[in-house]
C-alpha cells in the first residue's frame, strides 16, 4: 500500500494545432504513513528545454488544521541534468520540497506543462496513468483539441468522454474514482493493459507512428566510406550472409558502449552512424543505426524496430510515438530480432524484456511479435556434488549451463559480481560460514552458450551423528525452484502477470561421511499443473551417497497468464514447492 | 471537493451573471441571485486563463424550487468548450436563487442566464507563449522566381519553422503537396530571410513553432485558401 491517498488530480491539457500542448495538473496527495511521507516530502519533474517548459507553482502542505504552508522560494529546487551524457545536455529538473509535512497532512501543487515543440510536427500522442493500488478520490481529465486534428481515443475503466464542440474545438472530459487501494501484485503486467486506461493521439495508426519515425532515421544510417570499410574487414573472411550479420552484430554489441537512455529521454533522433562508430558509444537508436549501417553495407537489409521493454504486453487502441522506451533491430532476411544494447546477448538471442513483445517494425509500420521466451529456448542446467565430512563441513562443486537466452540472464548475473566479490555472492546462497570461488569462463564469449562451475565450503552445514534432516537443495545454483515456480507464491491474483517459461535442471550427489547411515528418502514423484511439469527423482546410490534429479519445465505459449490461470493452478504449485523442501533423513 | 472562493480573486476576477430571463407570465414572481454569481479564480479553468481564453456563454437552466440550479444546457458557446463547461459547472455548483414563486408557493422555473468569463489584464500573466496559428502568407507575381514566372506555376506550400531565442527562424518541416521545385525554394528562402520577435516566456525569449502557410498566386487577389485542412 503506498501510504498516501489522492485528495484530487485534475489534469488539464489543451493541445495545439502543430501537436504541442499545454498541460495544467493540480494535485492534492494526503499523507496517511510515516512511510508515504517519505515519499510525499519531496517531488522531482524533468523536462528538456529544446522542447518544453515546466513549471511548479501555489506548492503548499496543507496541514490536517486547514492551514496553508507555502513552500516558499527555498522550496524549489531548479537543476541541470546529467551534461555528460549525449541528448541529456538541455534537460533541467525541478525539485519541490514541501515543508513541515506530518500524517494527516496534505501536499498541493499545480504543475505547468507545454510541449511547445511537438516531438513530431503536426502529432500529438499522450497517455494518462491510473492506478487501483491507490485510493483516489477526484481524478479528473479534461482536453481541448482543435477538430482539425482528428484524435484517437482508448479508454477504459473511466467515466466520462465527449461533451462539447464548440468554435473549432471538441472538449473532453473523463473522471476516475478509487474507493479501495487493491493489494499490489508481483509481475503483474502494466495496470493500462487491463485496468483504468486513457491514451489520446492524432496518429491514425501505427504505420503513422513509424512514418514519423522514418523520418527522423532514414538518412541516419547512411553507408559512408568509414562503415563500409569497417564492414568489409569485418567481414573479410566470413562468406555466409548471416554469418556476415553474425559478425556485424558481435562488433557493434562489444565495440559500441551503451549509454543507457530510455528512447524519448534522449529526443527521438538518433545520430549519424559515421558519428556513432567515430565516438564509440551511443544509445539505443545510436546503436540500430549503426548495426543497419553496417548490415546495408553488405547488402543486408534490416529495420529499427520500436519495443517497450517494461511490463506492458499491448499496443494501445490510440497509436502513439512514445509508448516506447528502446529501439532494437529486425533483419527480415533471417527473421531475426537482434538487440544489440544488450551486453551478453548472442546474436539471434533476444534478452527476456525484448522477448514476445508487440512491436511496430520502422520500416513497414507493420505490428507483430517478438519471439517469446519458452522452455525450448531458455535452458538452466546445474550438476553439483556435495561431500559432507564427519565434522560437519561440506564441500561441493557445481557447474551451470546457461543455454539460449538463459545465457544472458546468468552472463550478467556473473557479470556483475565484483571480481573479488565471489565469497559474499556464494555466501547468499550458502549462508554463514560459506567461503568458495566461481570459474567464471569469459562472459563476453558469445560464440556458444554460457557455463561456469563453482567450488566452495560451508563450515557446520550438518550434524554428525543424527539423526537429522539434510536438505538437498543445499548445492549452489543460481536460482530456486521454488521461486521459478510460483514466485511468492501469493494466495491468489487478480490481473495477468508475466509467467516466466523455461526449463530447468538439478542433478546433485550427495556424499555422506563414513558412520552414518541413510535413514530415508522422500518419495519420488511427477507433478503436473497445466503448462507446469515438475519431476523429482532420488536414487541411493550407495550407503552413503544419494542422487537427486529435478526438472521442471514452464512451459507458458506466451509472456502473460491470466489471473484464472494462475488460480486454477496455485494450489498445485504449493504442493510442488513443499516436495522440493522434503529432506533426507539420517542418523 | 469543498472549494474554497479566494477572496482577492473575486475582485479581480469579478464576473457578471447577467440575466437574460425568459419572459415569465405575469404572476409568477421571478427568481432572485440568493448568493454571490461571480466567476471566481476558483470557477476559471487555470488552463483557459493560461490561453487566454474569455467570453460570454449563454446557458439555460433550471432553477429549482430549493434555490438550486440543474441541467445547464449551452444555448449559445463562448467559443471555447473549456469555458462553456465551466460555466455549466459553476452555476450547478454555486449558485443559488430565491426560488420563483406563484400565489406564494416555490415553483421550478426554467430561464437563460449570461455568464462571463473575463479575465483582468492586471492579473499576473502566465505567459506561456501564445498558441501559436496557421497564417498566410500571399506571393503574387513580384515575388516569383523567374523559372515559375515563365511556367505560371501557382503552389500551396505548407511549413513547420522554428523560431528561436534570437527570433531566427528555421524550417522544421515542409508540406509542398508537389509543389515545383523553385517555389518550395523561393519559400524556403523567404522563411530563413525574415527576423521574428521570439515568443516569451517568464519574460524571457523562447523557442517556438509558428506553422506559416504560403501562397503562390500569379493572380493579385488569390482565393483564400482553406488553411487549417492544408496545414501539416
Amino acid at each position: 500500500m503506498p501510504g498516501y491517498e489522492i485528495v484530487h488530480k485534475h489534469d488539464d491539457v489543451a493541445v495545439q494545432q502543430d501537436g504541442g500542448y499545454i498541460e495544467i495538473t493540480n494535485v492534492a496527495y494526503k499523507v496517511l504513513t510515516a512511510q508515504g511521507r517519505e515519499g510525499l516530502q519531496q517531488f522531482e519533474f524533468s523536462y528538456t528545454t529544446s522542447y518544453q517548459m515546466m513549471a511548479v507553482k501555489d506548492a503548499y502542505t496543507l496541514k490536517a488544521d486547514g492551514t496553508k504552508i507555502p513552500i516558499g522560494t527555498n522550496g524549489i529546487l531548479y537543476g541541470q541534468g546529467s551534461t555528460s551524457r549525449p541528448g541529456f545536455s538541455d534537460m533541467r529538473t525541478i525539485t519541490v520540497v514541501f515543508p513541515n509535512v506530518e500524517v494527516g497532512d496534505q501536499v498541493v501543487m499545480t504543475i505547468y506543462f507545454r510541449q511547445a515543440i511537438p516531438w513530431f510536427a503536426g502529432q500529438f500522442a499522450k497517455s494518462f496513468e491510473f492506478t487501483r493500488h491507490t485510493v483516489a478520490h477526484d481524478v479528473r481529465v479534461t482536453l481541448t483539441a482543435p477538430d482539425t486534428l482528428p484524435l484517437q481515443i482508448d479508454v477504459g475503466g473511466l467515466d466520462g468522454g465527449k461533451r462539447e464542440s464548440a468554435g473549432g474545438t471538441t472538449y473532453w472530459v473523463w473522471t476516475f474514482e478509487n474507493a479501495v487501494a487493491r493489494r499490489d501484485e508481483d509481475d503483474a503486467v502494466d495496470e493500462a493493459d487491463e485496468g483504468p486506461h486513457l491514451a489520446v493521439g492524432s496518429f491514425a495508426d501505427f504505420k503513422a507512428v513509424a512514418e514519423v519515425y522514418r523520418g527522423v532515421m532514414d538518412d541516419k544510417a547512411q553507408v559512408t566510406p568509414d562503415i563500409q570499410t569497417l564492414a568489409d574487414t569485418l567481414t573479410k573472411n566470413v562468406t555466409g550472409r548471416r554469418e556476415q550479420a553474425h559478425v556485424l552484430y558481435d562488433w557493434v554489441s562489444q565495440h559500441i558502449a551503451y549509454v543507457a537512455l530510455v528512447l524519448g529521454a534522449g529526443g527521438f533522433t538518433p545520430h549519424e552512424a559515421s558519428q556513432v562508430l567515430a565516438h564509440k558509444y551511443g544509445d539505443c537508436k545510436d546503436h540500430v543505426m549503426l548495426l543497419e549501417a553496417l548490415l546495408k553495407a553488405k547488402g543486408i537489409d534490416s529495420t529499427p524496430v520500436l519495443i517497450d521493454t517494461e511490463h506492458s504486453y499491448r499496443l494501445p487502441g490510440a497509436a502513439s510515438a512514445f509508448i516506447f522506451d528502446h529501439l532494437i533491430t529486425y533483419i527480415p532476411e533471417f527473421k531475426l530480432f537482434a538487440d544489440s544494447t544488450a551486453q551478453f546477448a548472442p546474436f539471434g538471442i533476444l534478452p527476456a524484456s525484448d522477448a514476445g513483445k508487440p512491436v511496430v517494425l520502422v520500416a513497414s509500420g507493420d505490428t507483430t511479435l517478438t519471439p517469446p521466451i519458452s522452455a525450448r529456448n531458455y535452458r538452466l542446467k546445474s550438476v553439483s556434488t556435495l561431500t559432507y565430512a564427519a565434522d560437519g563441513t561440506m564441500t561441493g562443486k557445481s557447474t551451470l549451463d546457461a543455454a539460449d537466452a538463459a545465457s544472458v540472464d546468468i552472463r550478467g548475473t556473473i557479470n556483475s559480481i565484483a571480481p573479488d566479490g565471489d565469497e559474499a555472492y556464494l555466501r547468499a546462497f550458502l549462508g554463514p560460514g560459506a567461503s568458495g570461488t566461481l570459474q567464471r569462463g569469459d562472459v563476453n564469449d558469445l560464440s556458444s552458450d554460457y557455463s561456469y562451475s563453482s567450488s566452495y565450503r560451508v563450515n557446520d552445514a550438518a550434524d554428525f551423528p543424527g539423526p537429522a534432516a539434510l536438505p538437498l537443495a543445499a548445492a549452489y545454483k543460481p536460482f530456486f525452484f521454488t521461486y521459478l515456480i510460483g514466485g511468492d507464491l501469493p494466495a491468489a491474483r487478480t490481473r495477468s502477470w508475466t509467467c516466466p517459461s523455461l526449463t530447468a535442471e538439478e542433478t546433485v550427489t550427495v556424499r555422506l561421511p563414513k558412520g552414518t547411515k541413510i535413514v530415508s528418502l522422500p518419495k519420488s514423484g511427477d507433478f503436473a499443473a497445466k503448462e507446469i511439469k515438475l519431476h523429482i527423482g532420488y536414487v541411493q546410490q550407495s550407503p552413503l551417497s544419494v542422487q537427486q534429479d529435478v526438472k521442471l519445465v514452464l512451459d507458458h505459449p506466451g509472456p502473460v497468464c491470466s489471473a484464472d490461470y494462475y488460480n486454477s493452478v496455485r494450489s498445485l504449485l504449493a504442493q510442488m514447492v513443499a516436495a522440493l523442501r522434503k529432506q533426507i533423513i539420517y542418523r | 471537493m469543498k472549494r474554497s472562493i479566494a477572496a482577492p480573486f473575486v475582485a479581480l476576477f469579478f464576473a457578471f451573471a447577467a440575466h437574460a430571463e425568459d419572459k415569465l407570465p405575469a404572476d409568477i414572481t421571478p427568481p432572485k441571485p440568493a448568493n454571490a454569481h461571480t466567476i471566481t479564480r476558483d470557477d476559471y479553468p487555470e488552463i483557459s486563463r493560461a490561453l487566454h481564453e474569455t467570453g460570454s456563454v449563454i446557458l439555460k437552466i433550471t432553477i429549482n424550487t430549493d434555490g438550486h440550479v440543474s441541467d445547464p444546457e449551452v444555448v449559445q458557446s463562448s467559443g471555447f468548450p473549456r469555458l462553456d463547461q465551466a460555466a455549466a459547472e459553476t452555476v450547478t455548483r454555486s449558485w443559488l436563487y430565491t426560488p420563483a414563486t406563484k400565489d406564494g408557493k416555490p415553483m421550478t422555473v426554467r430561464t437563460e442566464v449570461r455568464v462571463n468569463f473575463l479575465q483582468d489584464q492586471t492579473l499576473p500573466a502566465l505567459n506561456l507563449p501564445p498558441n501559436l496559428p496557421v497564417f498566410v502568407v500571399t506571393k503574387g507575381p513580384k515575388d516569383y522566381p523567374q523559372s515559375a514566372l515563365a511556367a505560371k506555376e501557382t503552389a500551396y506550400v505548407s511549413l513547420v519553422v522554428m523560431v528561436n531565442e534570437k527570433g531566427e527562424t528555421s524550417v522544421m518541416k515542409i508540406a509542398d503537396g508537389g509543389a515545383p521545385p523553385d517555389l518550395v525554394q523561393a519559400t524556403i528562402d523567404a522563411v530563413k530571410s525574415w527576423h521574428l520577435k521570439p515568443a516569451e516566456w517568464d519574460g524571457k525569449p523562447v523557442r517556438s513553432v509558428i506553422i506559416p502557410m504560403f501562397v503562390w498566386s500569379l493572380q493579385e487577389q488569390p482565393p483564400p485558401p482553406d488553411a487549417q485542412k492544408n496545414s501539416p
